[in-house]
């Protein structure tokens, strides 16, 4: 009895009481839109990187790996201090946009090496093979390049998702409203920290989850059958 | 007008000069066969004549337009010119079908019903119909390399390059290839095939290329080139025999362990089942019931050498012992050397030795 008393008043005073329920519901629309923002923006980045790191001009490539080391081995969340504190101090970008630039370069860094490992795991000779049959270089890249390091690549990149979602925990130290930090005010208030604690691993699980099984969904092959064609 | 036309072909990789001044002029319907010793640049000469591998000097024209030159249509060229590897290299994320018909639907513009119909009817022809829907690591080496000459006749090419289109292969497997290739040959295809079978490419081609010291030795039909070449090198080339040796020092040796790396290395040759039969037969009467019976005194000391001719495909063996011993019938069993004579077409005495030809 004592324990079903102590949680009905947990959640009211954790999620009912002045309505901080919507601190949580807005912390995670703000976690998902870093997050999506920032991975897809990466993505993007990342194959710009990747394709700079096969570049003939050394300049290029040498800028571009020096942006991945950087981004690869420093925490985030010093990361973030950079940009906010030094690198965009005196611009009048929002908090969010400077997190969003931050995460974007770092999950670039991270997805440019693992697309730079799949691409380079395709065989030279399937390449050569495309070109004499007449593919042009572009055209081979798309055709037998890709759809062979879309897949090699595609548990990590899954994993990166993820990886960006968490980084993403650390915007609290610019006063970005996101889940972790919805938690944090709460907590503060209440002093009771296990409701809120369990709903926010819970929703970052889920969206853990979610996220995987669509990116799975993206990686399916269908080949063509005999009989379907004829 | 000839269909390859190639003038003054160099290649070298850095200060490594690969072969250079090479003229060529290859016709419609020929078949050329490029023999050689590894490394004289067989394969980078081919990988030449389609731009892979840019010369570092001469032309290339095929029909009357220069595939070498600055700005040709490189993609447009290699559409009507095949090429076939070692490797096989089939595209490993597509089924076999799809291999076939990726490269019409893409560059060819063929619709996928249009594309079907020529793939199943190139597939049909290498006989890999059965396997349309297999992946290619679900194949043999065989039926890989199958699949890649299907999807290499499916452009309609005019020209197809075989850059040594057996060598990755068990020795099982290479005869399927070569039949899909004949055929090809046989059908008027323009071919040039780099390769180490000497009997396919004596059966096969309109013209041999030696290929040895940087360039181009000694070009001509089939004829000259196996039974009656001209300069030095290829003749040493053409008539290299390949050994096999081993010395026998003890008593009871494996008869069969010797047997099987015998029969490997006549295999290895492409020796006929009939010849490995016989000189499985040969060695064990020759040496367990005709020299060591002989031998009395020890320590006992064997030289055995199996040849293999690469001119005539043929066969010897020759056994030299430390102790005399007599080819006659010694006691009353005369069964070995009855043996003996009646498989060899020849056996030669020599100074302590003797020489069996199969």
């Amino acid at each position: 009895m004592a324990l079903i008393d102590y949680l009905k008043r947990s959640i009211y005073m954790n999620l009912i009481y002045e309505d901080r329920y919507e601190l949580i519901l807005s912390g995670l629309w703000v976690t998902l839109l870093l997050t999506l923002v920032s991975f897809v923006l990466g993505t993007l980045l990342g194959m710009l990187f990747c394709a700079g790191k096969g570049s003939r001009n050394r300049w290029i490539r040498g800028v571009c790996n020096t942006i991945t080391a950087l981004m690869v081995k420093l925490p985030p969340l010093v990361l973030l201090m950079i940009f906010a504190y030094l690198i965009l101090a005196d611009t009048s970008f929002s908090a969010e946009v400077i997190s969003i630039i931050t995460f974007t370069l770092k999950c670039a860094a991270h997805l440019s090496e693992m697309f730079r490992s799949a691409v380079d795991s395709v065989a030279v000779g399937e390449i050569e093979a495309a070109r004499t049959l007449g593919y042009s270089k572009w055209q081979a890249f798309f055709k037998v390049v890709f759809p062979q390091a879309r897949h090699q690549v595609m548990p990590l990149y899954k994993t990166q998702f993820v990886l960006t979602m968490q980084d993403t925990s650390v915007v609290s130290l610019l006063a970005v409203q996101d889940m972790t930090r919805a938690v944090t005010v709460i907590t503060s208030r209440t002093m009771d920290p296990i409701i809120s604690l369990v709903i926010t691993s819970v929703v970052y699980l889920l969206l853990g989850f979610i996220a995987n099984r669509m990116l799975s969904l993206a990686d399916q092959n269908r080949h063509l059958k005999r009989e379907e064609v004829a | 007008m000839s269909v390859i036309h190639i003038e003054g072909l160099a290649k070298s990789f850095g200060d490594n000069l690969v072969f250079q001044n090479i003229n060529v002029d290859i016709e419609k319907g020929d078949c050329i066969s490029v023999i050689g010793p590894s490394g004289c640049g067989k394969s980078t000469f081919l990988r030449c004549i389609n731009m892979l591998e840019p010369p570092s000097a001469g032309r290339v024209f095929i029909d009357g337009q220069e595939i070498t030159a600055k700005g040709a249509p490189l993609d447009q060229i290699r559409r009507r010119m095949g090429m076939v590897y070692q490797t096989f290299n089939l595209f490993s994320h597509k089924t076999v079908l799809e291999n076939v018909m990726m490269a019409p639907m893409h560059l060819q513009g063929l619709s996928k019903s249009d594309a079907f119909e020529l793939a199943m009817t190139c597939l049909t022809q290498v006989g890999m119909a059965e396997r349309a829907d297999y992946m290619p690591s679900q194949l043999s080496g065989g039926q890989k390399q199958r699949a890649a000459i299907a999807r290499c006749i499916a452009m309609k090419p005019e020209i197809v390059l075989f850059d040594e289109p057996t060598s990755a292969l068990d020795p099982t497997m290479v005869d399927e290839v070569l039949a899909v290739i004949r055929r090809l040959v046989n059908r008027g295809m323009t071919c040039i095939i780099v390769t180490h079978e000497m009997n396919f490419a004596r059966t096969i081609s309109s013209r041999v290329i030696y290929m040895d010291e940087r360039g181009i030795y000694e070009m001509g039909p089939p004829s000259q080139i196996f039974d009656a070449p001209r300069r030095e090198r290829t003749k040493a080339f053409i008539n290299r025999l390949k050994t096999f040796q081993q010395t026998i020092t003890e008593r009871d040796f494996d008869i069969y362990g010797l047997n099987s790396a015998v029969v490997e290395f006549c295999r290895r040759q492409f020796a006929s089942e009939k010849q490995i039969y016989r000189v499985q037969l040969v060695l064990e009467e020759l040496l367990i019931n005709i020299l060591l019976p002989q031998m009395r005194q020890e320590p006992i000391a064997i030289d055995l050498t199996v040849e293999y001719s690469m001119k005539d495909s043929t066969l010897s063996v020759f056994a030299a012992a430390n102790q005399d011993f007599s080819l006659e019938p010694q006691g009353e069993d005369s069964l070995p050397f009855d043996m003996l004579q009646a498989v060899c077409t020849d056996i030669v005495r020599e100074e302590n030795g003797v020489r069996l030809f199969l």
